[in-house]
Formats: C-alpha cells, structure tokens, sequence
C-alpha cells in the first residue's frame, strides 16, 4: 500500500485496472472494475468529468426507479449532449488486496439507445463521485490504489 | 395597452412561460428599436432597465386574459408560480435568472441567482433554479439550493428528492474484505484484447463466459445478474 512520508496510509485497498484505449481510439483510457447497485461493469476513470455515468445497456440491465430520478437533465460527455436521469446509487470498489469501498453517489443515466451512446463506455467523475476518494495509479503495475479521504 | 400584442399570445402553443413572457415583453418594448442595432444582450439590458413594476402590472393583465378563459384559469395558477412574488427587485433577478440560464451565461446567471432571498421563492421555483443549475453544468451550485431548498421546504417531496439524490458521495463502508480474483479479469482483457477488440464480454474471474458485438445483443443472449461477480464490458 502507499503511505506518506509519517507513514500514515495513503491507500488502503489496491486493485489492478486496465490502461487500454476506448476502441476504436487509440489514446489511452483507465478502465476501473467496479459495481454498481451489486452490478460488475468497467468505467473509465474521467477527473475532468462528474457523476458516474452508466453506458444506457448496462444501466437497463442495473434496473433503475424512475420514480426516484430527478427530471431529466443534460449532460456533456466527451463533447456530446445527452439528456438522461439523475439517481442515487451503490458504487463498490472491489480491493484485490486491502478493503475495498462501499459508496452512495449520484448517478446520471442516458436516456438513449446504444447506438445514440456510441462507443462511449461508463465513467467515474470525479464531483459527485470519486470527490472523497484519495487515489493514485501506478502504470507500470496496471495499479489502482485507493482509500476514502477519512481514513487516516 | 397594446391589446393586439396580447391577443399573440397564444394559449394553446404555451412551452414555457418564462420563454413565453420574456419574448412577449421584449418584443412589446423594444419594437421601436431596430433589431440590427440591438444585439441580445443589449437588448436585455434595455429590458431589464423598465421598471420592475411595470412588469408585474404586465403580468397581473395577462393573467386577466388567462383567467378568462377555461385553458387559461389552470395555466395561470402555474404563471403566477414562476414569477414567485410580486417584490420588484425578485421578478426582475427572477427574469435575469431565465434569461442567462436560456443564453448559457454561467457568469451572470450565477451572480443573479445570489441576488435571491431563497426563503421568499416557493419550492418549485427553487426546484427551477436547481435544474437550470444542472443544465448549465453548475454541480456545486445545484447541490447547495437543493440543500436549502430541502431545509426551507421540509414538505416538498421533490425538493427532498433533490437534496437526496445531489448531495455529495457518502462512504457507507470501508472495510469490505479483499477479492483478489478481480486481477484475473484484468488479465484476460489484455491478453485477449487483440482478438476481441470491439466486442462485449462477459468475464468470471478471467473466464470468458460470452461476447457479442454489441452490449444488447450481449445481455439478450446471456443473464446478466447482481452480485454474480460476472463483469461486462466492451473489450
């Protein structure tokens, strides 16, 4: 695990991610395995972006209440518009080693077919999402470190 | 009055009444201005230079032609809800609001919205502002109001729905015990990239259980379920 220099924990869990791009692109992506609502998908580890956003198949297959949704909201992803629901949801982070994390966040799922998402796969944003989340990667070992900013 | 301008005003074609009463009030006060001279945001600033008051005395007559009639009398309940008070200084920043929310000025929409006493606008015009907030991509922003919105209005469902579903990311547990398997899915997908780049899988613990070319056509051929521990995803 990594730790400061007063040996306090920086991370507490660590799991191996995949550093490969969102085909057909070529640039590379940081695919995070995680769960959501009990789900296992991948998403794309996204800083510059917010919620976690659900690819729409895998968001239909998760199953959510529209009853619980706030309206419907746009949302810029990658340079596109999409309109979809705002939820609240479980996001897990698996630890191959160490503990893994159990969160409330928000969610915004599409409201568009998979062929109007595209290529696009899930994301994990950072406000809304990962903004208590203390991270680092290690590229050379496809490492993901991890803890919650409360934890030292 | 001008009451052939009101007679434009179409009830049957009613979107948006924020839309609806800003365009109307433009056009009635500004048609002496040629448009070429007046670009949108100076023709704004010439608006919001009239007096608030003759705004609202706009409003109280067209909800007059409104209540006349059997469509109207249940659209003006909704009207009279927009605009939340008759306060001169709140129905001018309410229109600011509308109007920079409508244009995308981030800026100017945020610096109007401070200008509101949250404790005098009602809950669904809070909840309006919320989703502008959202449209415009003002996370942090939306995520207070809804807070005090939900503070100020504890019987509104919606605005607890809001303040639900905007407030920050809440650690529920963090000692959830090791699955050291996942490494093994992380595994497959870089040795098995080359031959199935593009295509949806379903992995178990670095098994391929089924692919298919789209993420559809995967779930339809294959169960995907909860806590299967069964990962998908597009290679």
């Amino acid at each position: 695990m990594l730790k400061y220099q007063d040996d306090r924990p920086f991370s507490k869990g660590v799991i191996s991610c995949s550093i490969r791009p969102i085909h057909p692109e070529i640039n590379n992506r940081i695919f995070i395995q995680i769960e959501v609502e009990d789900f296992p998908i991948e998403a794309v580890l996204d800083t510059g972006g917010i919620y976690c956003v659900l690819h729409p198949v895998m968001a239909e297959q998760i199953g959510f209440d529209q009853s619980e949704a706030v309206g419907t909201h746009s949302q810029r992803i990658r340079g596109f518009s999409f309109d979809g629901n705002l939820f609240k949801a479980k996001l897990t982070i698996q630890a191959e080693e160490g503990s893994g994390l159990l969160q409330e966040v928000t969610v915004f799922v599409p409201d568009v077919t998979e062929d109007e998402w595209g290529d696009l796969p899930s994301f994990l944003g950072l406000t809304g999402c990962l903004e208590f989340i203390r991270f680092a990667i290690d590229p050379g070992n496809d490492q993901f470190f991890f803890s919650s900013i409360g934890d030292n | 009055m001008d009451t052939t301008k009101i007679s434009q005003f179409n009830l049957d074609n009613i979107i948006s009444f924020e839309t609806q009463f800003l365009n109307f009030t433009k056009e009635f006060f500004l048609s002496d201005f040629d448009d070429t001279d007046i670009v949108e945001t100076e023709s704004y600033q010439l608006f919001t230079d009239i007096d608030a008051k003759i705004i609202n005395q706009m409003k109280s007559f067209i909800l007059t032609i409104l209540n006349s009639t059997t469509d109207g009398s249940q659209i003006s309940e909704e009207f009279s809800d927009i605009l939340p008070t008759t306060d001169q200084a709140v129905v001018s920043e309410w229109v600011k609001i509308t109007y920079y929310a409508a244009v995308g000025n981030n800026e100017k929409f945020v610096e109007s919205v401070k200008q509101l006493n949250l404790r005098e606008l009602t809950a669904d015009t809070i909840k309006q502002i919320i989703d502008y907030s959202l449209d415009m991509g003002l996370i942090i922003m939306a995520r207070n109001l809804s807070e005090q919105g939900a503070m100020l209005h504890t019987e509104n469902d919606e605005l607890q729905k809001y303040h639900r579903i905007l407030s920050p990311p809440k650690v529920i547990r963090k000692d959830l015990p090791p699955y050291p398997q996942a490494e093994l899915n992380v595994r497959w997908l870089k040795e098995n990239r080359a031959t199935y780049q593009g295509q949806w899988v379903a992995i178990k613990e670095g098994i391929l259980l089924a692919s298919a070319p789209s993420a559809r056509e995967l779930v339809t051929k294959f169960e995907c379920k909860k806590n299967s521990k069964i990962l998908i995803t597009r290679v």
